[in-house]
């Protein structure tokens, strides 16, 4: 699903260059959940923005669910991160304005998909996460836990092949931070690749692998479980 | 506690300096726009006379032929503003009054006296009986007027205006000296100090009320006698009247002149009306007067308000401008709203370490008061400029081709901000900015300061 | 596109688009009627008079002695200004066009209609000689001008010239369609009250606009009826028209030369007469240059209302846009979500000063006595706000949309 090969990145301003990944090589095989570490600093967040499409990388290659991404247009690089990528951030990142409906409406919209089926995405969303009753509240009516929940709806209405999540329970408490976790498997055992970057090693072991960044490369891998047969993979209920 | 509100005020504004400029101009401009429309609208509303108003009264005579109201015609159900010979001579006659004046103005040519090299030169003249520097409350410096026994056989006086005195004699006391007027001589038995009334009331007709008093005040009785012909507005309000020479203007239906009477109470006033509706009546026997009474005895003010002198630009101008202060003030609002909001987590901050939500209003409060002040400042500069080139635009024509400083006077006058209109434009800056800042002040003060503490 | 979205969150927050509609709608309002204003008064300052006024320029004279000759110096100074190589024409005038001094009397093809009830037809009278349609550049239309031996020398004073008349008269195209509907007018009658006298229409002349007065009025000014008589003195009124060119230098040359051509007179004033017209239209000329000055400015004013809102919406929501662009969306998208609310909120804006445009254009048709605004002036004046509001928000916009995607990941 996800290949790096060499793939670095530099931050440059006049004063100081930054090399925030370098030479990092990694394969992640689609149905995965994939857990990274590192200290602050460590390049993760460099990482994942580049995993995500979300910013570009200098140099090495990456590439995505089979097509090589190096050279893609700002336009080409947002329909991947539509179509085939769902976020979830550490703040939730709900749009406070918005009602949950909305908030999970919001992708499908830039995909120009008709009214009906998004309305069937979105209720089967929130369905799946457990807000069905919550579709008309805006996120500061909503606790974290339900926010995030929100938030997995949104990434997940869309369908995609790979969930991107960054720190995803550092706004939680245990009880909410174990209910996203199980919300996290149960899609991963779905069939979705889910690479999460966190800080929680009691989380990380939950993963099928660990990679651990140091310096902007990959300095630790841990496995703990193995992949499931791609057989085992359910049909994507959604 | 103040000093301290209005450092953190201060310190603010200059934060987001462009910001703050922005706010501020808005302000200074939407100030500038309605001051500037006050400064004008005030400058033709004055009240000329304000301890007389309600004792000197215009009068005028509805002579028209009963026909239906022109399409153009704004006010139909007035009559003409100014009286044929014959009805100011017959009202003059009255004892009810306790003084009154017909007049009309005319133009004379004035011959320089020998020892001046000047040129002989052309003054504007008011043909006024003895009664009008009494009634008007016309100041002297040298001398008085002419009795009122003069009216029927005039002696050659005249009285000048400061102006025409300093001309012809350069100010000096000019009692008894000679005054050649088209030719004929004549004597100065008065000599006006300064004297403008604003607006200039006792002749509307002329002048829209915006002109400077005449130059030289012949005794009446001269009018006959001098052939001096009216050279204000002369208009024949009877398809009957008949021209033929000078005389008709003496016995026809036309309308040249002003008359005004000073009455001792509202009693007399009620009974010089009722003369009035009586001599109409008795005139209509003669089949003058065709239409139903509409004769109007008006005070000063009310005289004002039927003529409008204030006049429908003015107006409009006022509303125009306080339409535009009231955008500035939306804008200012808006702009305000998002500084305050952009600046919550500090207010947040100040509530956590202590601050109540009325210092928070208050501090806010106070920034917008800063800001309605500098805006007015501002708008006061920018007042004063659009005034000032407003002068040049709108009154040019006036100041060109005479030397009467009294003209210059005139003009300024009409774009100048007295003391009442600049306090007036403090107030204004006050609460424009109290108005602008108001609602941003309270949401920010309604926020609970724990929003604005959390990351996100 | 997502417009309930947009609707909703707008309303959630909807102080900085009230404000903005607020201001769009009041500046719709003034712009609109502040136009037809201008126009209006540029249109009345800016009718064609018919008069040669840039060759053209006057004079006045008056008397500095009680024998005073007026008559003999007329006739002098006639004979000298016509026999001057740079002049086309000169004549003398009972009142001077664009200064509004007028003298106006009633005519009609029929003297019985002359004491009907606002009966007759107003028009405004000029007295001159054989030399005034030349001396003012009208255009004879049908007809002949005056002889000169059919003018009639000046009597004692004003009103008594009044009574002295002439058997001719020469009369505007407008005048002798009023007077003669069916377009006969040469060679007819017309009888003039309050005179109680009566000419022969022996020529008509096409254009001649005496002052630049407002639209209700200007039949006044059009109508006029020019007899071949002398004014009464002592003040002399002479129109003069140059030979393209030659007025500056001749008015230079007459101002040495002319007050002492003649004794007992003084030159009162000279002044050339597009400067003349120019004072007539000082206040039509300040007015719309005020208003329209006040209309820009306001629409200033909301520009700078439109940009602060998407500039703070931008400033506020970068987070936002930043994961709204991870989740897919390109920046045609943001870009297009900022026009789209913008124009929402102008469009709202737009209804209401719709309405209070044509509430103050009731207002401003009855209090001026012009025609009601034509609708075409609300659709130029919504254009232009959709437009200017376009444009307003354009830079905001396309900052938003390039607010990068790897915003969404920060966590400041």
């Amino acid at each position: 699903m996800i290949q790096m090969q060499s793939v670095s990145k530099v931050f440059r301003t006049d004063v100081v260059e930054t090399h925030a990944l370098r030479d990092l090589t990694l394969k992640v095989e689609a149905g995965e959940f994939v857990a990274i570490t590192g200290h602050s600093g460590s390049g993760k967040t460099t990482f994942l923005n580049v995993a995500g499409l979300l910013e570009e990388f200098n140099g090495g290659r990456y590439t995505f669910d089979g097509q090589d991404v190096s050279r893609l247009t700002d336009n080409q690089r947002s329909r991947i991160r539509n179509e085939k990528i769902g976020f979830i951030f550490q703040g939730f990142n709900l749009i406070p304005d918005l009602n949950m409906y909305h908030n999970v409406e919001a992708p499908l919209h830039y995909r120009g998909m008709p009214g009906p089926e998004r309305h069937r995405r979105i209720t089967a969303a929130l369905d799946r996460v457990g807000l069905s009753t919550r579709t008309k509240h805006i996120p500061s009516q909503l606790s974290g836990g339900q926010q995030q929940r929100a938030a997995i709806a949104r990434a997940i209405c869309g369908d995609p092949r790979v969930i991107l999540a960054d720190e995803p329970t550092g706004n939680l408490d245990t009880t909410m931070s174990n209910q996203i976790m199980e919300l996290l498997l149960q899609i991963n055992a779905a069939g979705t690749t889910i690479l999460m970057v966190t800080h929680n090693p009691e989380l990380a072991q939950r993963a099928h692998r660990q990679l651990h960044i140091v310096d902007g490369k990959i300095d630790q891998i841990h496995h703990f479980r193995p992949l499931q047969s791609p057989q085992v993979v359910a049909s994507h209920a959604l | 506690m103040l000093i301290h509100d209005l450092r953190l005020a201060l310190r603010s504004l200059r934060r987001n300096p462009f910001l703050s400029a922005l706010m501020i101009g808005a302000i200074a401009v939407g100030i500038a726009a309605s001051m500037i429309a006050i400064t004008l609208y005030h400058a033709r509303s004055g009240h000329p006379i304000p301890w007389k108003s309600d004792k000197l009264f215009a009068v005028t005579l509805d002579t028209r032929d009963d026909e239906p109201p022109q399409s153009f015609e704004r006010h139909p159900e007035y009559p003409p503003f100014q009286l044929t010979y014959r009805d100011a001579r017959a009202l003059y006659a009255s004892t009810i009054p306790a003084h009154a004046v017909m007049m009309y103005r005319s133009a004379q040519v004035v011959t320089p006296p020998p020892n001046k090299s000047a040129k002989p030169f052309g003054v504007s003249t008011r043909v006024t009986t003895a009664d009008f520097f009494t009634m008007f409350d016309v100041p002297f410096t040298y001398g008085t007027g002419w009795s009122r026994a003069e009216d029927e056989a005039p002696g050659a006086d005249v009285v000048l205006s400061k102006f025409m005195n300093q001309k012809l004699f350069g100010g000096a006391n000019s009692i008894g000296r000679e005054v050649v007027l088209d030719g004929r001589p004549y004597r100065v038995v008065g000599v006006l100090a300064a004297w403008m009334p604003r607006p200039k009331y006792y002749d509307l007709n002329n002048s829209g009320g915006i002109d400077v008093p005449e130059d030289i005040f012949i005794p009446f009785g001269w009018m006959r006698t001098g052939k001096l012909m009216s050279h204000g507005n002369t208009n024949c309000v009877s398809r009957r009247a008949k021209i033929e020479g000078f005389d008709s203007l003496l016995t026809q239906d036309c309308v040249w002149l002003q008359y005004w009477a000073e009455f001792r109470n509202g009693a007399d006033r009620d009974r010089f009306q009722v003369f009035v509706d009586n001599y109409a009546n008795a005139e209509r026997e003669h089949g003058r007067f065709p239409r139903k009474n509409n004769n109007r005895v008006v005070d000063v003010q009310a005289w004002l308000g039927m003529y409008d002198v204030i006049g429908d630009d003015s107006r409009m101008q006022l509303v125009l401008g306080f339409v535009f202060l009231g955008v500035c003030v939306l804008n200012t609002l808006g702009l305000m709203l998002a500084k305050f909001l952009s600046a919550a987590p500090i207010s947040g901050l100040r509530r956590a370490l202590g601050a109540r939500r009325i210092d928070i209003i208050r501090q806010h409060l106070i920034e917008v008061i800063v800001v309605g002040l500098l805006g007015g400042a501002v708008g006061m500069t920018l007042t004063l400029g659009g005034l000032a080139f407003l002068k040049v635009l709108m009154f040019s024509s006036m100041l060109a081709h005479s030397d009467n400083p009294d003209r210059v006077a005139l003009v300024q006058s009409l774009v100048h901000m007295d003391i009442p209109v600049m306090a007036a434009a403090i107030m204004l800056s006050l609460l424009t900015g109290v108005l602008a800042g108001l609602y941003p002040a309270y949401r920010i003060g309604r926020l609970a300061p724990a929003t604005f503490l959390k990351t996100q | 596109m997502e417009i309930r979205a947009l609707l909703s969150a707008m309303w959630r927050n909807k102080t900085g688009p009230l404000l903005v509609a607020a201001q769009v709608a009041l500046t719709l309002a003034v712009v609109v009627n502040m136009a037809y204003i201008v126009r209006q008064r540029l249109e009345n300052a800016g009718k064609p008079t018919g008069l040669d006024l840039n060759n053209m320029f006057w004079i006045v004279t008056r008397a500095s002695s009680t024998n005073y000759n007026y008559a003999a110096a007329v006739k002098a100074d006639l004979a000298y200004l016509n026999s001057l190589p740079g002049v086309l024409a000169a004549s003398t005038t009972n009142n001077l066009p664009q200064t509004w001094s007028n003298t106006g009397l009633t005519f009609a093809a029929n003297p019985q209609v002359l004491q009907t009830p606002n009966g007759g037809v107003v028009g405004t009278i000029y007295f001159g000689t054989d030399k005034f349609v030349d001396a003012l550049g009208l255009k004879l239309v049908a007809g002949r001008n005056f002889d000169a031996n059919a003018v009639i020398p000046p009597s004692e004073n004003m009103a008594v010239s009044l009574g002295a008349w002439a058997p001719e008269m020469i009369i505007t195209q407008a005048m002798a369609t009023k007077l003669f509907p069916k377009g006969d007018a040469l060679g007819k009658t017309v009888y003039v009250g309050f005179i109680n006298k009566a000419s022969v229409v022996i020529g008509i002349v096409d254009l001649m606009r005496a002052n630049p007065v407002p639209p209700q009025y200007d039949q006044f000014a059009t109508q006029i009826v020019i007899v071949p008589v002398i004014p009464a003195g002592p003040d002399g009124r002479y129109v003069v028209r140059a030979k393209p060119g030659r007025r500056d230098q001749l008015m230079a040359q007459l101002d040495k030369t002319f007050a002492d051509l003649q004794p007992g007179r003084f030159v009162d004033r000279m002044e050339a007469f597009d400067r003349t017209a120019a004072n007539a239209r000082e206040g039509y000329r300040a007015s719309a240059i005020i208003l329209a000055v006040v209309a820009f400015f306001v629409l200033i004013v909301t520009v700078v209302g439109i940009v602060g809102l998407a500039a703070f919406n931008v400033a506020t929501r970068t987070k936002q846009l930043g994961t709204r662009r991870a989740i897919g969306a390109r920046k045609f998208h943001i870009l297009r979500y900022f026009l789209v609310e913008n124009w929402i909120i102008t469009t709202g804006g737009v209804v209401l000063g719709c309405i209070l445009a044509l509430a103050a254009g009731v207002q401003l048709s009855s209090m001026y006595q012009m025609p009601r605004l034509p609708l075409y002036y609300l659709v130029g004046g919504v254009l232009l706000l959709w437009i200017v509001g376009l444009l307003a928000v354009l830079v905001p916009a396309f900052r938003a949309a390039s607010i990068s995607p790897a915003v969404a990941t920060r966590t400041v």
